[in-house]
């Protein structure tokens, strides 16, 4: 009767499919800037950008522009229809709102203003970079 | 020890008395005295007594000798050392000659004989170099040691006295004056935490007093010439000194010993080089900037005397000592000497009065030491005189001249200001208000045998403010080294100019002195150089200095704190250069311009590119041989155009 009522069980009992993550968890995690899409190209600057979101809703950005060591930047986000929004801790906006779109380990970034689009490749901040980054 | 003459010829009184000077065969058509006044540089005042300086342009000869009255020998002003001499004849240290004069001999008239000599291009009297005055103050309140500090700010070294030199550290501590200002300091404390504490590779000559190189805080920075066997009278590694071993002593009388035992001295020297590089964690007495972490890694000190007290050496004697520096080493010098403010009003009226001195400082600039920048980096104090302009040699527009401010973070009462004045750092102010008034001054290492057998004390005067930043540069030299960077001398002076806090904002109302004297501080508005030295921002200039971002298709201003330090609106900015390949990388709409320190710029594309901004680093005008002024920087900066920036320079 045991045996009966296990069986029965293996093969009715099925584990529910649990839900594809919303954009908002999938975002978690930390981020590479890989490319600039951008309508003309930015030369050759140097363009290092990290990205870090927190649950809770605050993210770390880490960048080197050029020359020098990295800066890094904090403040929160929030996603929403697929809109991306932030402030830096400062409580000054981001220059921009962002479209998001995630598949696999890519994270794509389209700027509201110019159609700027940023794609970053998951990753793991190296250590010495968020030890040595300097606070803005 | 003895500097090695290097005698071409001994004439006798008896020639020299048999010449006659109405007879010179070689300009009979110039009066002595008009011949002179064609080739003196300088006027006999302040000069010493004995020997005049002679520019030849062709090899003496003893004849030429013979033709100066009261001539009794000539020798180079300065020794030739081997390898150098391309060097020498570049600047011209190969052509100048000291004439060495009987006892009683008027240098008028010698000088004029000279002059009438065609081989003689300039005639320079020897004049005599001068300590910036004494900033002494009577009376003072009794000295009572600052009370604790919040814990952890003083716990990088284990230096007792560490928590009072408020110059590296300033915490606002009230008990050392009463308007104490938090952040009044060189902000070295990071950088010596994180980034570097000094290399025993890059060596520092204090041109001074004597540096007491036994000094228990000093003696394992002091720079020692391994190439010399100390005390067997011989010049060991042919640089023209015979047994010197820390340095050199060019006071006349003391035959090359550095000594601080004479009554004269004051511990003037010893106090500059404690600034600089005292032993740092060694668990006595103070700290120094860049004198490392206890693991003898320190910059090393070398001594260059040219004062025993107020007394002091000749122009030649300067010279040797700068060149000395330069033979043997050193990558910076720090001079807390000079002529009074007013002494001179442009930099051609100093070269033409101390050209074998000027000579001297460029050949240093010239000589290369170490691998991070290509060249020698000069620092002079700007002076005591309270005037508002800065005396020479600092004020020459190719070094650096550091104006004082005290605990305050204002200008300190005797500091010069304005004209030649191209940064500030910690002097000391102990007339500010407050009831612990020495504690105000500067605290450094200094000769116990002078000052009642303690090691240390307080001085105060813009030869204290210079070797802050003279630790400071040798700071970012060591830093430079350990990345790996390389800088043109150009650059890396720019780089020390430009990292510099704002201390303008301090400049409102009014400072009141403990005597009741006041001083109104409008009068040192954008005058205290760029600002007071910062350290952090030496290093992170040293790293490399990122882009800014700017909004493609909007007309915009700038902020340049980040190129050139947060007195960046204060600065007088000469133009911007414009590559054209920036022109179109950036599609700028017109010509970028700067108003009230700021950048204007257009750019209609996104891209990047570079520009090249001219600044004066202290004062409206670069100075130039017709009036005194500021030091010339540049800074390239990178920009980076998107359709969007945040206002924080954020990439999101």
């Amino acid at each position: 009767m045991l045996i009966a009522a296990a069986a029965v069980c293996a093969v009715s009992c099925k584990d529910p499919v649990p839900p594809e993550p919303d954009l908002s968890e999938k975002i978690i995690g930390e981020w590479q800037l890989k490319s600039i899409a951008t309508k003309a190209t930015l030369g050759g600057q140097t363009v290092e950008v990290y990205l870090s979101f927190e649950t809770g809703g605050t993210f770390t950005l880490y960048q080197m522009l050029g020359q020098g060591r990295y800066h890094s930047y904090k403040g929160n986000w929030a996603l929403a229809d697929g809109i991306l929004t932030g402030t830096y801790s400062t409580g000054k906006a981001w220059g921009s709102t962002y479209t998001v779109d995630i598949t696999d380990s890519t994270l794509t970034l389209t700027s509201s203003i110019g159609g700027e689009v940023d794609t970053y490749a998951k990753t793991t901040i190296p250590e010495n970079i968020k030890k040595e980054a300097y606070a803005k | 020890m003895k500097r090695i003459p290097i005698i071409l010829t001994v004439i006798s009184l008896a020639l020299l008395s048999s010449c006659d000077r109405s007879e010179s065969k070689l300009a009979q058509d110039n009066t002595p005295q008009s011949a002179l006044a064609t080739k003196a540089v300088n006027t006999a005042v302040g000069a010493v007594d004995g020997s005049i300086l002679l520019y030849f342009n062709a090899e003496p000869t003893e004849q030429d000798l013979a033709a100066i009255a009261g001539a009794k020998s000539i020798a180079k002003v300065f020794p030739s050392v081997p390898g150098k001499e391309e060097m020498e004849k570049r600047f011209g240290l190969d052509k100048w000659y000291e004439v060495f004069l009987e006892e009683g001999t008027d240098i008028t008239t010698a000088a004029e004989d000279a002059a009438l000599l065609p081989s003689v291009e300039r005639v320079e009297f020897n004049t005599m170099a001068v300590r910036p005055e004494d900033t002494t103050v009577e009376g003072l309140p009794e000295y009572v040691a600052p009370g604790p500090e919040t814990k952890g700010v003083y716990d990088i070294f284990n230096d007792p006295r560490f928590n009072e030199q408020w110059g590296y550290i300033n915490t606002g501590n009230k008990s050392i004056c009463n308007n104490s200002y938090a952040g009044g300091d060189i902000n070295v404390k990071d950088v010596w935490t994180q980034l570097t504490t000094g290399d025993p590779s890059i060596i520092v000559a204090v041109i001074d007093e004597g540096v007491k190189y036994t000094h228990p805080d000093l003696v394992a920075n002091m720079w020692t010439n391994t190439k010399e066997i100390p005390g067997n009278g011989i010049d060991d590694d042919n640089n023209g000194y015979i047994d010197d071993i820390h340095g050199y002593n060019y006071v006349e009388g003391f035959d090359g010993v550095i000594n601080w035992t004479d009554s004269r001295n004051s511990g003037h020297g010893t106090h500059t080089a404690g600034t600089i590089a005292a032993v740092n964690n060694n668990g006595i007495g103070v700290c120094g900037i860049a004198g490392g972490d206890g693991s003898g890694n320190g910059v090393k000190l070398m001594s260059c005397q040219i004062f025993v007290g107020k007394t002091g050496t000749s122009i030649a004697g300067c010279g040797r000592a700068i060149k000395y520096a330069a033979d043997n080493g050193a990558s910076l010098i720090s001079c807390s000497f000079g002529y009074h403010a007013g002494s001179f009003l442009s930099d051609g009226a100093y070269k033409n009065s101390a050209g074998a001195e000027y000579d001297a400082l460029l050949y240093f600039e010239a000589t290369k030491n170490n691998a991070a920048v290509d060249g020698g980096v000069i620092i002079f104090a700007s002076g005591n005189d309270n005037t508002d302009y800065a005396g020479y040699p600092g004020a020459l527009n190719n070094v650096i001249s550091v104006s004082s401010y005290g605990p305050d973070f204002m200008p300190a009462y005797y500091t010069n200001y304005g004209p030649g004045c191209n940064i500030s750092a910690p002097g000391g102010d102990m007339m500010v208000v407050g009831s612990n008034r020495l504690a105000a001054g500067v605290l450094s290492t200094v000769i116990s045998e002078r000052s009642n057998g303690n090691d240390y004390d307080f001085f105060q005067g813009t030869s204290m403010a210079c070797p802050h930043v003279t630790g400071v540069a040798a700071l970012g030299l060591a830093y430079a080294l350990k990345l790996g960077k390389h800088f043109t001398l150009d650059e890396f002076k720019t780089m020390i100019v430009s990292s510099a806090k704002d201390i303008d904002s301090r400049m409102n109302g009014t400072k009141t002195l403990a005597d009741g004297k006041v001083l109104q501080l409008y009068n040192y508005r954008h005058k205290m150089g760029s600002g007071g030295i910062d350290a952090w921002e030496l290093m992170m200039k040293i790293e490399g200095i990122p882009s800014i971002i700017v909004s493609t298709g909007s007309e915009q201003w700038v902020d340049l704190s980040t190129y050139f330090g947060t007195s960046s609106v204060s600065l007088t900015y000469r133009g911007v250069e414009i590559p054209d390949a920036t022109r179109q990388s950036l599609g700028l709409e017109g010509d970028p311009y700067i108003q009230y320190g700021r950048l204007f710029i257009h750019p209609t594309k996104i891209g990047s590119g570079k520009v090249v901004i001219h600044a004066v680093g202290g004062g409206d005008e670069v100075g130039s041989d017709k009036a005194i002024g500021g030091m010339a920087i540049s800074q390239e900066v990178s920009i980076v155009s998107r359709n969007f920036k945040a206002e924080n320079g954020g990439w999101l």
